[in-house]
């Protein structure tokens, strides 16, 4: 017999599960089938420990292999299956300083347990079959997500609720194949031929849901990486005064990146719960020297990528600088300088609106605008809770969509019945590739490539 | 007696097992109860029909016999779902029932290497737990070096009609017993099945003129690229209804029914089920159709496709004497159930050896499946696997994007036998590259590797794809006018609308290039269907690319999966007990979620 290696999987593993850094308490993890025996090692009185019940927390106090006393903690046991990893899982709540975070996880390691890898309790929970593919994805989002809304969808999608409604779909998708092969495979049986309108039907409202799904990537997507706005404009119409001065108005910047006023600067702050990377760049426009040329072409780049550009002109000039076509729908028109006499008429083709970045006044509306026009607003995202927030997610749905369609027209060109079940097939495979089913390893290795959380 | 192999049975796999054995120069012995009886329908007069037509072509493909045996009793022929995209075509033949016995008996009477025993084989002999022989009943022991088990519904066979019951093979002819008891004493799984077959009618008690006439096509179609010069005279089928007076009258019986008072505990098939069946689960329907099909050429006797039943012989009776065109119906021979036998294929290789004894073949109805089609290509399969193994070549293991009987063989091992299986379209992935009129091109490396099918039709298959690359490439590269606007051909022929034969017509098609085509129908026929259905089929080859990709990860054959405690605990259990050959494998059984397809993924990238 061959050699199996799978003494990776079966060793128990142990980790920081909160981020490092400074905070009250912090929590080590234990994963593995030996857990219970290697956490009983550590603690005062493990007979306690070894007969309490799953999901309970009790107080223990964590000794030095010489008995002396390492720290007063507590524990909470987690037994197979019910556990996050689906294994027997101990974790103990310690006092949050660097010297017994190490000492936890050392005298752990010395009574048999392992350095967990990056991802591998969630690697685990989805081996365990605790987790499909879709939510393992949602966990790393979990973690990642900065915004409040991007965390609303990550729960959602972790709880299942994406996989859930994609499998509703791939049912409707089976359930009309099924239809379709009895045309074929009983067509010599007494059997009524299955009427073109009632599979149109069926159809149509099967790529309507996938389309709103597919829809949805958009907005998901914003949520998962944070939306860019970029502030631009010409020179001297007050875009770093508005830059500042929304920062000023956000009270939960999460950090700033130094930059030169040449430069693009950026900074990442929150607007009603959705993630905002903001931008300000150097002045655009011919008619203008001073900026060199480097600053111009960054500048261009960062309006290229954006979500949405804030385009800035000065009111008190009566000349301004129009923005370029390109970004008209996805562009706020803020007049600037509200606060001085208002010199131009802001051409009412575009959506606009007026502030005084230096009084700070009419700060909240642009706030307003932005997330109304990204479909950001609170009411948006409640609707949205199965949202797509994965390119992964989003080409299959979308490439779902597109076999649907083509079933359709095979359809209505009466093209053989074979063939518009090889599309619907097709469609119901890319959307199975999202809840897992099918995968490719090469979808595999990007997911638990992509995870360096779980610790 | 010595011999290399020997075949017990002569039924659909029998024969096409000891026929392919023999060919392949090993010698062959084939123990059947009756000699008469060889490749016997004991069902329906027909061969082919929905997918079974795939099977028998890639049989003959591959240097089977029995397209060759069916064209030769062939009184009627068509080609079903015609409708429908040309994947799904599939060839069927009414057959005359005693023709087709005797020829195939004179066709293995003139195989040299081959011997035919009519006997009853009781027992394996068997040393260091690999079969070495059979034990007979009147010659006693034959030693071989390979068995191929072909036992049909014999094996423990019990026939039910109403109230009596016996244990019986088929009607008036002796169950096989000992050796399925043998092979349960040895270790393997056994289940029962059931199936069922309707009354036969006398043909001059029928009254013809009540019914719906179905004649064959005119021209006829053949399974065999090695058909006769000419056709048997040709005969209708018939088709009448039941109606609410005979489901009463059904429903009256089921009281003496041995399905609904539960003494058959082997399941059915629910794609055939019987008359009482269906009008027990169909209540809302007021009729159900039924075929009368010719029994053979004199029209003496008819099949009643539809009526299969196992009710009282009375109450059959009763039942058809109410069917329009039945009223006087004299029945030469009452409709009954057997149940039988069967050992899940899990058992087995992929090339049908059984794992637990070594040197065993097991093939046909006895592995879980019903109809001749299923059984033929298994003991074909099985033969040439027995013979290879004697002539130390590999074993022949045809993959599910190679043929329909792969599919089916996969299937059989890897799923669950709830029912006897029956090939469908639908079973197969790839159907859109697997049709019956391509068999011969696509089987033509394995075909070639069997060495069964004579160099000369090697060539012209060879010849044939070289016909159609030729024509693809004219038509690609020429362009005539469609309505005022110049169009590549290949272009045009695209559009559902336009057909080859019409384009060929066209005043400027190239005069060449139309000679060509019309000689060469058949490589123009294929040409169409890939300029055609091109999208479909190149999406359709890209899944076999990736498919194949899955079946090139090989799982340890002897590997623990209750070890493995990442898995899930229903597929560590489905997993041990039919230990898959490849990832691919695997990730078809029931029970294996996708989860558990990873983790094996994730086990064979640490370095399995």
């Amino acid at each position: 017999m061959e050699d199996v290696n799978i003494n990776s999987l079966e060793d128990t593993i142990v980790a920081l599960s909160t981020p490092r850094g400074r905070g009250a308490i912090a929590v080590v993890r234990l994963s593995g089938e030996r857990s219970l025996e290697i956490a009983s090692e550590i603690v005062e009185n493990s007979e306690k420990l070894l007969e309490q019940q799953t999901h309970r927390i009790a107080r223990a106090r964590l000794l030095f292999e010489n008995g002396q006393l390492l720290d007063d903690a507590l524990y909470s046991l987690f037994l197979k299956p019910n556990s996050y990893t689906g294994e027997n899982v101990v974790e103990f709540s310690i006092h949050c300083s660097p010297f017994i975070i190490a000492n936890v996880i050392d005298r752990c390691c010395r009574e048999g347990a392992r350095p967990a890898e990056p991802g591998e309790f969630t690697q685990r929970a989805f081996l365990n079959g605790r987790i499909d593919l879709a939510q393992a994805e949602a966990v790393a989002d979990l973690i990642a997500s900065e915004g409040e809304a991007a965390h609303r969808a990550a729960i959602s999608q972790k709880e299942g609720n994406l996989s859930r409604r994609i499998e509703s779909i791939h049912d409707n998708l089976l359930e009309t194949v099924a239809l379709l092969e009895t045309e074929i495979d009983f067509s010599d049986e007494d059997i009524p031929i299955v009427d073109k309108g009632e599979l149109l039907g069926r159809m149509a409202i099967i790529r309507e849901i996938l389309v709103e799904l597919r829809d949805t990537y958009q907005r998901g997507r914003m949520l998962r990486e944070g939306v860019r706005v970029v502030i631009a404009g010409a020179a001297n119409v007050g875009k770093s005064t508005l830059f500042n001065a929304l920062l000023k108005e956000d009270r939960a910047i999460v950090h700033e990146q130094p930059g030169t006023t040449r430069d693009s600067v950026s900074a990442r702050i929150e607007w009603g719960g959705v993630g905002i990377r903001l931008v300000d760049t150097a002045g655009l426009g011919d008619h203008l020297k001073g900026p060199d040329k480097a600053a111009v072409t960054k500048a261009r780049a960062e309006v290229k990528q954006a979500d949405l550009v804030l385009w800035v002109i000065d009111l008190s000039e009566s000349d301004h600088e129009l923005p370029p076509a390109d970004i008209i729908d996805r562009m706020l028109l803020v007049g600037n300088k509200s606060d001085i006499s208002v010199k131009c008429e802001i051409p009412s083709e575009f959506k606009h609106l007026m502030v005084s970045a230096l009084k700070g006044t009419g700060l909240t509306k642009i706030t307003d605008n932005v997330l109304n026009m990204l479909s950001l607003d609170s009411n948006s995202i409640e609707i949205g809770s199965d949202t797509l927030t994965r390119e992964r997610h989003y080409r299959a749905v979308a490439e779902a969509v597109e076999s649907v369609e083509n079933a359709q027209s095979a359809l209505q060109k009466e093209r053989g019945t074979e063939l518009i079940i090889a599309d619907l097939w097709e469609s119901a495979k890319h959307l199975s590739s999202i809840m897992g089913k099918m995968t490719a390893d090469d979808v595999l290795n990007r997911i638990f490539g992509e995870f360096c959380i779980g610790k | 007696m010595d011999y290399d192999v020997v075949i017990v049975g002569g039924g659909h796999a029998g024969c096409e097992a000891a026929s392919a054995c023999a060919r392949l120069g090993v010698d062959t012995l084939l123990i059947t109860q009756r000699e008469a009886d060889l490749a016997r329908m004991s069902c329906n007069p027909a061969i082919g029909g929905l997918a079974k037509g795939h099977l028998v072509k890639e049989l003959d493909a591959l240097g089977g016999i029995m397209g060759w045996v069916a064209d030769r009793s062939s009184i009627q022929s068509r080609m079903l779902n015609r409708s429908k995209g040309p994947a799904v075509w599939s060839p069927r033949v009414q057959c005359d029932r005693e023709l087709y016995t005797e020829g195939m008996r004179r066709l293995l009477g003139d195989t040299s290497g081959l011997d035919i025993l009519e006997d009853e084989v009781a027992d394996i002999s068997l040393s260091n737990g690999a079969v070495n022989g059979v034990v007979t009943i009147q010659s006693g022991t034959i030693n071989a070096r390979k068995v191929v088990l072909c036992g049909g519904t014999f094996w423990n066979g019990v026939i039910y009609i109403g109230e009596w019951q016996k244990p019986a093979g088929r009607i008036g002819e002796d169950p096989a017993v000992g050796i399925s008891d043998r092979l349960e004493k040895l270790g393997l799984r056994r289940i029962r099945l059931k199936t069922g077959t309707p009354p036969r009618l006398d043909g001059n008690t029928i009254n013809f003129n009540m019914l719906e006439r179905q004649d064959g096509e005119e021209e006829p179609i053949w399974f065999s690229s090695d058909p006769p010069v000419e056709s048997l005279p040709q005969r209708p089928c018939f088709l009448t209804y039941t109606n609410e007076e005979t489901h009463d009258i059904l429903q009256g019986g089921l009281d003496r029914s041995p399905l609904y008072t539960g003494r058959i505990k082997g399941v059915g098939p629910r794609y055939c089920p019987s008359i009482e069946d269906k009008i027990v689960r169909f209540a809302d329907k007021n009729r159900h159709q039924l075929f009368i099909e010719p029994e053979g050429l004199q029209e003496e006797e008819y099949y009643i496709n539809g009526f299969a039943t196992s009710l009282p012989e009375d109450v059959q009776l009763k039942a058809l004497r109410t069917v329009p065109g039945l009223s006087d119906v004299k029945m030469n021979r009452p409709g009954y159930a057997v149940e039988y036998d069967v050992f899940p294929a899990e058992q087995l290789s992929l090339s049908l050896e059984c794992r637990i004894i070594n040197n065993l073949y097991l093939a046909g109805q006895i592995n879980g499946t019903s109809g001749y089609e299923e059984a033929a290509v298994q003991g074909f399969i099985a033969g040439i696997n027995a013979a290879r193994s004697i002539l130390g070549n590999d074993q022949i293991v045809l993959g599910r994007d190679q043929a329909y009987i792969g599919v089916l063989i996969e299937d059989l091992i890897t799923k669950i036998p709830e029912e006897p299986y029956r090939m469908f379209t639908s079973r197969a992935e790839f159907r859109l590259l697997l049709r019956q009129d391509n068999a011969r091109q696509r089987l033509l490396d394995v075909a070639q590797k069997i060495g069964l099918v004579s160099t000369r039709k090697q060539q012209s298959t060879k010849e044939s794809i070289d016909n159609k690359d030729r024509i693809i490439k004219g038509l690609k590269s020429t362009s005539v006018l469609y309505n005022g606007v110049r169009m590549k051909s290949a272009e045009l022929l695209k559009r559902p609308e336009i057909k080859l034969t019409d384009l060929v017509n066209f005043t400027d098609f190239p005069g060449e290039q139309r000679e060509f085509i019309k000689i060469h129908s058949q490589s123009a026929f294929h040409a169409e269907v890939e300029i055609k259905y091109n999208g479909y089929l190149v999406r359709q080859q890209a899944q076999v690319e990736s498919f194949r990709k899955m079946e090139q990860l090989l799982l340890p054959v002897v590997m623990d999966y209750e070890s493995i405690s990442a898995l899930s605990a229903e597929a560590r259990c489905e997993l041990n007990r039919i230990r898959p050959e490849t990832l691919g494998q695997a990730s078809r059984i029931p029970g294996v979620r996708a989860a558990d397809v990873s983790v094996l993924m994730v086990l064979l990238k640490k370095g399995w």
